[in-house]
């Protein structure tokens, strides 16, 4: 019976994680911008209460609360069955989590009902830095099409070529 | 052989021309020949670092491209002021600077007319000719226009200066990619005002592996920058202050 879930909130250009809650629970996790959710993030995109996670006989649904939406494969969800690493988003312009679910191991932490742990930062100092590769190869696109990009071109490699020849 | 290093913002307010101030000072002390151009025409400011004014100078970067003084007759020594131990006969330590005009009519002749790269290229290489440079530093208007991609293309260091920002970072990715379209052999990051509390390890390995360059310094925010309110030359006010000590290394670095 699975009853461990590995919560990671991720970084959004990298995908690593910079945030992990570790739940044994047998309960409902509450997911949200509240300091009173189990899992408590703090980003403006993310209501108060946004999601919660609920187990079932065999394994958790996770059922989305917010109006802001459950992102999932691009898809808005109401509720859905998890499944190891799957990947969900919280409200559109939101952060990314990835939920894991492990098997309940003999050296389990604690035998707490909820027993969570901040690993990595327990301030959530450094910002997302989000980088958009498509919008960026886009503009790149754009004023490289321009004339005077390509003339520039030109000049830079013909002074260069005059640099080496004086070395 | 000269050295030309560009240095750049995407946006304004990261300490851009902060930055080019110190490292132009830092590089000149090691005994060289350092030129800083303001190439930021349309906001200029640089000059205010060195503690200089308007009044003091009589010709600018404007009047060469409008063809009205050769580009030697633009650029003012000011060793004396800015490296205040230097002997003022000693060639081989000095620090010229090459200001943009205050003057909001030239401004805004520059922006209605625009002005000819190829002569603003021409007037670097002048630069570094007549007056022997060892580095010629650029400061370039945010953003990215025709001048300051000149400056990038013909950059033998191109550094980019931005905030732990997400816009600040969207926006220095396209001009990285730029510059390295441009084939611009050596760019790297400089991160300004990074708040004491953000984990810098983390910090650093999510820009580099964003853009694929290296990030050279990491500078704090930090109240003393604030106070000196671009008055006057970091380095020289506080030289064993951190931000002075990550300055001085990258300075190394761009030698």
């Amino acid at each position: 019976m699975n009853t461990k879930l590995i919560i990671e909130l991720l970084d959004d250009s990298l995908g690593h994680s910079v945030q992990t809650w570790e739940i044994d629970s047998a309960h409902s996790v509450q997911i949200g911008r509240s300091p009173d959710s189990d899992v408590s993030i703090r980003n403006p995109y993310v209501s108060r209460c946004h999601a919660c996670i609920v187990p079932k006989e065999t394994g958790w649904v996770l059922n989305g609360i917010s109006s802001q939406g459950v992102i999932h494969e691009d898809q808005i969800i109401q509720s859905i069955d998890l499944y190891n690493d799957i990947v969900i988003r919280l409200s559109r312009r939101g952060p990314l989590l990835r939920i894991s679910i492990g098997s309940e191991q003999g050296e389990s932490k604690t035998d707490d009902l909820i027993a969570m742990s901040t690993i990595a930062h327990e301030d959530f100092a450094v910002p997302l830095l989000f980088l958009d590769k498509d919008e960026r190869d886009q503009e790149v696109a754009e004023i490289e099409k321009a004339d005077y990009f390509s003339s520039l071109k030109g000049i830079a490699q013909q002074l260069r070529a005059e640099k080496n020849n004086k070395r | 052989m000269a050295k030309i290093i560009s240095i750049h913002s995407f946006r304004g307010g990261t300490g851009k021309s902060n930055t080019t101030a110190n490292l132009s000072v830092l590089l000149a002390s090691k005994g060289k020949r350092v030129g800083v151009v303001d190439t930021d025409i349309q906001s200029p400011g640089i000059h205010v670092i060195f503690g200089k004014s308007s009044g003091d100078f009589q010709h600018s970067l404007n009047d060469y491209l409008w063809a009205k003084c050769p580009v030697e007759q633009t650029a003012y020594d000011v060793t004396q002021s800015a490296i205040g131990t230097a002997d003022p006969d000693d060639q081989q330590i000095k620090l010229f600077l090459i200001p943009s005009s205050l003057n909001t009519g030239e401004i805004a002749r520059i922006l209605r007319e625009g002005y000819d790269v190829a002569k603003l290229n021409d007037g670097f290489q002048q630069l570094i000719n007549k007056l022997n440079l060892d580095y010629l530093l650029i400061d370039t208007h945010p953003g990215v226009n025709e001048e300051t991609l000149l400056s990038i293309a013909i950059s033998d260091h191109f550094l980019l200066v931005l905030r732990p920002d997400k816009q600040d970072f969207q926006g220095t990715s396209v001009t990285i990619e730029l510059a390295r379209r441009l084939e611009v052999e050596n760019i790297s990051v400089m991160l300004n005002k990074v708040p004491e509390s953000m984990d810098l390890e983390l910090l650093k390995e999510q820009v580099e592996s964003g853009y694929e360059a290296e990030v050279v310094g990491m500078l704090p925010l930090c109240s003393e920058m604030a106070e000196l309110a671009s008055s006057g030359l970091f380095v020289n006010r506080y030289p064993q202050h951190r931000l002075s000590q990550t300055l001085a290394r990258i300075a190394d670095r761009l030698v």
